[in-house]
């Protein structure tokens, strides 16, 4: 297992350097010129951006930019300066991932705690009207767009209520306030786990669903054991295993972040870092949110194979 | 932004007034108040929002709207404009221009104050205007600077800068540019350009000192209590950046925000509703157009501009896309600055008349109910930039009304940064787009000479493609014509002749409507800024004085 | 995944058109799936409101009298019923550019499931074969692969997505486009993943043992085994694309107005005044998505208990 997960790491590498090569690729053939967030031909005298194009270097050859970041990256562990504002690429990503991570984590924990015992019900008390409402209402969560949803849920738990704040992080700046950031945190958080429930707790229905049928369940049961032990001590544990794998593939999302919920409840997460930095071309910021996004997707990739080898362990990792 | 426009000084005499003989000094303030200065109206904090976050607080290292209207607060100019545009003094105390040497001799006003305490010299203000100036600098409006041939010192606190050939317009234009501390910038201009600390920690004399910068949440300066006018009346101005025109909106409603700069039509009605708010509509020098590439047909044929200007219903446009908050354009001239000629009436939505100017330039309708000429169909795509849904539904209308002569459109949606993209090489077929942030002190050469039309090799801001030796001579002589109403008389001929002509189709002027407490007092105007006065916003309110 | 139940393993799931007496089972086993997939409820209203919708999309024409993208601004934000100035009836209202709101939903019915459909079949064809491809040869052409699979997932959709938006005009075409070439790398991971799990068992290993060659194997041995999450997954890809639509429409990368679909009517109606005011220009067409992604979401649901060979009532 070992050799098998230090082969994967050192696979990632090229991986890794090949996402970076498709990634400046792609950005030599997006329309578009990164110095174009200097101009604003709706309001503005005429500007003169060649002082600006010299800097950021965008006349250089694609070869050469690439060249240019790579050798910045490798040798100096440097992703380069954002062409918006200057600011190092590195410095830029690391002030957004605390309130994504922050986000996207509640998110995934709150989506967890609801859909577990959703999917345990829902399998043992298959066709009933439990399972069909619980059905429904987690399902509802993937039916609503979620910038339609982030707004009703604004306009009724924000205006109409007056539960939760409207947007942002936090009111207090002084000091760190517990309560303030759940205040703050309680919609968007919640609005995107709602969205998260149903692949989980129908994973966890159908797993458990099948889990109730095996031998040892049978076996279980057949000794006496009372149902719920049944269900909680042999069925449960078995059945999570396969969500663990779901879980696993999540944590891409942890630091890529939600654009839509990042927008409206105006979060300062790394979605809104991306988008903002693809909509004015600002490849050194592309690149940097791409090579973390790459090593996120490779990392749990991993952890995603390793998990299908723990539940199922007729595959062998790494073997043919 | 085009000029650094600051706010200003302004005399509140209804309020001088009503203060009587209850007016003295703050204790707390440098020795000289502005007139009409109450300190009684000293304190609180005030809430506004931006779309986006800034970008760099130096000024003349950005061109968008979010970095420039917080550089404002901090940053002051040798001169400032007053409410109607006419430049008055700020850091500079008195200013005198020799026609015979083409210079201009500038006293700067003394015991001024860095925010960081270190005194304010002719020596910033020559390093300033070095910079603006410096060819390998990042400031993009470095053509604004281009009439200048010297600045130099000649006093701690005089300058003196000369000229290399008549500008009329650089005083409202170019000497209120910000200064900026040259002690900040040991590395000059690289430290200009590149260094992150300085960009992100600005030292000025303003009513505001900086405080604070937390990424895309929020800005705060405070007041500049040593100001040398007298400190502003607010404690603290919070800049939120919310980057969603539905949630700003609501957040005002709430109240969670105290000020918004422009609502969108589609949200005035519901904040119209809360009786703690209050709409105040305000003049923004704007104006909006349908463009395309003036060169290639059929937009060459002055007769099928002027069909599709009849042929668009732009009342419609004004009462239910604009929702009455707008007027009808008729030229580039908004209708409250003196360049705007009263006697010029847009052209009238008459179908008819349409019809016929299409049937004259040679379209005729074919079997399909599309007019088509040498084989060639009228048929063509109507582009606006993503997320701008009034202009989106410009682009419907048009679709149409247009469809109605037997034009058929197509509406499409581009991201912000193609959409430029194509619009620089003349490729969009018509577009809808808005030019705006002028005053009384405007200046069309940019946009409409045809000396500036973008090629290959070098850029420029008419990508309309203009090309009118008519229009290019009244632009040329207005800039240099020094009486200011011969000038004007100048452009008001453009006017009428861009009007008839159907330059472009001239859409609207929109107006804005800022959103507010109705708590929230003092708050005055400009064609060019809704924030021109900020330092004399004050709650009406004890209990939000605090 | 799990110890593998016996009944599985008989070959009358293989799809072999060669024996009559093969497809008489085929046919047992179709009603053996209706029985077992009306017992969930919610899965009978997916499917009879599924219809519905697909109903409502192929006559649209027949179901209104006005038509999708002719309309005049001066009737706009008119309430549902009928229009006491110009007489005109309108079920749903209008909408800001005063454009009928049922005539646009019927006629949006038809673009939203199109390109849905459309891109499932796509995403699923390549998925599948990619996967199964992947999977069940294993090794180090798994691993090339797979590689290639994480390389696709780690550049930001949303980047390639405007590049595309930028090359290709927004249309039904061009959105399938972008739906399927960014949708399938889903679907190969979750079909190599079951082909890992099956082909370690029994049958496969018999069917390899009596020289059956690698690709047959597939396509006859494991495959079938895997219809079930296939089927299952493909339903939901139906779902996800109806969203995505949407999603592409917010973006301002979808279909373009005039053009009616129900991404960019929900799209269009996203402003304040609109929500608050003039509800039914969002409740309509947010309810037929909903209402079409829970359906659709409830057929794969009901399908996943049917199909699924390990659920034995």
């Amino acid at each position: 297992m070992t050799k098998y997960i230090i082969r994967r790491v050192l696979q990632a590498i090229p991986l890794l350097f090949i996402i970076s090569i498709i990634s400046f690729l792609l950005m030599s053939l997006a329309p578009g010129d990164p110095t174009a967030m200097y101009e604003n031909p709706e309001a503005g005298n005429e500007q003169d951006l060649s002082a600006i194009r010299e800097q950021l270097g965008v006349d250089d050859p694609i070869y050469v930019q690439y060249y240019k970041w790579l050798k910045l990256l490798v040798l100096e562990g440097n992703m380069g300066y954002s062409f918006q504002d200057g600011q190092p690429v590195l410095e830029k990503i690391l002030q957004r991932v605390p309130a994504t991570l922050l986000l996207m984590a509640t998110a995934i924990v709150i989506s967890i705690i609801i859909a577990i015992p959703i999917g345990v019900f829902s399998a043992v008390k298959k066709y009933s009207i439990f399972d069909y409402f619980f059905t429904f209402t987690s399902f509802l969560g993937i039916a609503v767009p979620s910038f339609f949803i982030a707004l009703i849920a604004i306009l009724v738990f924000s205006l109409k209520l007056s539960w939760f704040p409207v947007s942002g992080l936090r009111e207090n700046y002084d000091a760190f306030d517990l309560w303030d950031r759940i205040h703050h945190l309680a919609l968007p958080s919640l609005t995107l786990a709602f969205g998260l429930i149903a692949s989980k707790s129908r994973y966890m229905r159908s797993s458990m669903l099948e889990v109730i049928k095996q031998d040892y369940v049978r076996t279980a049961r057949a000794k006496g054991l009372s149902e719920g032990k049944v269900i909680f001590k042999h069925a449960l544990r078995n059945a999570l295993i396969p969500i663990i794998t779901i879980l696993a593939l999540q944590l891409p999302a942890l630091f890529g972040g939600s654009l839509f919920i990042e927008q409206l409840f105006a979060w300062p997460g790394m979605g809104r870092l991306t988008v903002n930095a693809i909509f004015i071309r600002d490849y050194q910021v592309i690149m940097g949110t791409t090579m973390i996004a790459g090593v996120m997707v490779v990392f749990s990739n991993l952890i995603a194979d390793i998990c299908y080898a723990i539940v199922d362990p007729r595959i062998q990792v790494g073997k043919n | 932004m085009q000029n650094f426009k600051k706010k200003l000084l302004t005399t509140t005499l209804a309020s001088a007034v009503a203060l009587g003989g209850f007016s003295f000094l703050a204790t707390d303030s440098a020795d000289a108040a502005r007139p009409g200065y109450d300190p009684k109206k000293v304190g609180g904090k005030v809430i506004l929002t931006s779309f986006s976050d800034a970008v760099r607080l130096i000024p003349y290292t950005t061109s968008d709207s979010a970095s420039s209207r917080i550089q404002g607060m901090i940053f002051e100019g040798m001169l400032n404009l007053d409410q109607k545009g006419n430049p008055i003094p700020q850091l500079a105390t008195k200013w005198t221009y020799d026609k015979a040497s083409m210079t201009y001799t500038f006293d700067l006003r003394k015991g001024v104050k860095w925010h960081d305490g270190k005194p304010f010299t002719a020596d910033d203000v020559v390093f300033s205007y070095q910079m603006y100036m410096n060819p390998k600098s990042i400031n993009s409006y470095i053509g604004d600077f281009g009439t200048i041939k010297s600045v130099t010192k000649t006093g701690t606190h005089q300058v003196k800068i000369q000229l290399k050939e008549k500008d009329a317009l650089i005083v409202s234009n170019v000497f209120p540019a910000a200064i900026i501390p040259k002690h900040k910038f040991p590395k000059g201009v690289d430290d200009f350009n590149k260094n992150n600390t300085v960009h992100r920690n600005p030292v000025g004399t303003g009513p505001f000192v900086f405080k604070e910068w937390k990424t895309d949440e929020r800005i705060v300066v405070k007041a500049n209590k040593s100001y040398w006018n007298g400190r502003p009346y607010m404690d603290e101005v919070i800049t939120r950046i919310l980057p969603d025109a539905n949630v700003e909106a609501i957040n005002l409603i709430k109240g969670d925000v105290d000020w918004v700069e422009a609502l969108t039509p589609a949200t005035i009605a519901q904040v119209a509703k809360d009786k703690d708010l209050k709409i105040t509509k305000w003049d923004y020098g704007q104006f909006d157009f349908i463009g395309f590439n003036s060169k290639v047909a059929p937009f060459n044929d002055v007769r099928v501009r002027q069909a599709l200007t009849h042929g668009l219903n732009r009342q419609s446009i004004v009462d239910k896309i604009m929702l009455g908050k707008a007027y009808i354009a008729s030229g580039p001239f908004h209708p409250k600055i003196p360049q705007n000629n009263p006697a010029v009436k847009p052209l009238a939505f008459d179908q008819k008349k349409a019809a016929a100017l299409l049937d004259a330039a040679g379209w005729k309708k074919g079997s399909d109910g599309i007019r088509a000429k040498d084989g060639k169909k009228m048929d063509f795509e109507f582009y606006f930039n993503n997320g701008n849904k009034s202009r989106e539904k410009i682009g419907l209308l048009a679709q149409q009304d247009w469809g109605k002569l037997g034009v058929k459109v197509s509406v499409r949606g581009l991201e912000w940064s193609i959409f430029l993209d194509r619009y620089a090489k003349g490729e969009l077929d018509t577009f809808a787009l808005g030019w705006g942030g002028y005053d009384g002190n405007v200046e069309h050469k940019g946009f409409f000479h045809s000396e500036n039309i973008p090629t290959a090799t070098s850029p420029g801001n008419n990508r309309n493609r203009i090309d009118d030796p008519k229009i290019d001579k009244w632009l040329d002589t207005y800039l240099q014509e020094e009486d200011r109403n011969k000038r004007i008389k100048i452009y008001q001929e453009m006017h009428k002749y861009m009007a008839e002509n159907a330059t472009v189709i001239w859409t609207v002027h929109p107006m804005k409507n800022m959103g507010h407490d109705k708590d929230l007092k003092g708050i005055k105007t400009t064609l060019s800024s809704p924030m021109f006065n900020l330092e004399d916003w004050y709650w009406g309110t004890a209990a939000k004085r605090k | 995944m799990g110890i593998p139940n016996p009944s599985v393993n008989s070959p009358v799931q293989l799809k072999t058109p060669k024996t009559s007496e093969k497809d008489l089972k085929i046919e047992s086993k179709a009603s053996v799936i209706w029985r077992r997939y009306k017992k969930n409820k919610l899965a009978v209203i997916g499917l009879l409101v599924f219809s519905t919708m697909c109903f409502l999309a192929i006559f649209a024409p027949l179901l209104t009298p006005y038509k999708p993208d002719v309309y005049d601004i001066l009737d706009q934000f008119l309430p549902p019923g009928n229009d006491p100035f110009s007489g005109k009836f309108h079920l749903m209202g209008t909408d800001a550019m005063g454009g009928d709101v049922w005539t646009r939903i019927v006629f949006g019915a038809r673009i939203s499931l199109s390109v849905a459909l459309l891109a499932c079949i796509c995403t699923v064809s390549v998925g599948i074969i990619y996967g199964a491809v992947s999977g069940y040869f294993g090794g180090w052409i798994d691993n090339i692969m797979m590689r290639i699979v994480d390389a696709i997932q780690s550049i930001p959709t949303f980047f390639l997505l405007l590049i595309v938006a930028a090359i290709i005009t927004p249309s039904l075409w061009s959105t399938v486009l972008v739906l399927s070439v960014f949708g399938w790398t889903g679907m190969a991971r979750i079909v190599r993943g079951e082909i890992l799990s099956l082909k370690k068992r029994d049958y496969v290993e018999a069917a390899r043992a009596t020289g059956e060659k690698k690709a047959s194997t597939i396509f006859y041995h494991v495959l079938p085994n895997a219809i079930a999450p296939i089927t299952v997954i493909a339903t939901l890809d139906i779902a996800a694309n109806i969203l995505a639509e949407a999603s592409l429409s917010f973006l301002g990368l979808g279909i373009q107005p005039p053009t009616p679909s129900w991404g960019n009517m929900l799209t269009s109606a996203q402003e304040l005044t609109t929500v608050m005011d003039y509800v039914w220009v969002i409740i309509f067409p947010g309810s037929f998505i909903i209402l079409t992604v829970l359906a659709v979401n409830f057929i794969g649901d009901g399908l996943r208990d049917a199909l699924d060979p390990r659920m034995k009532e």
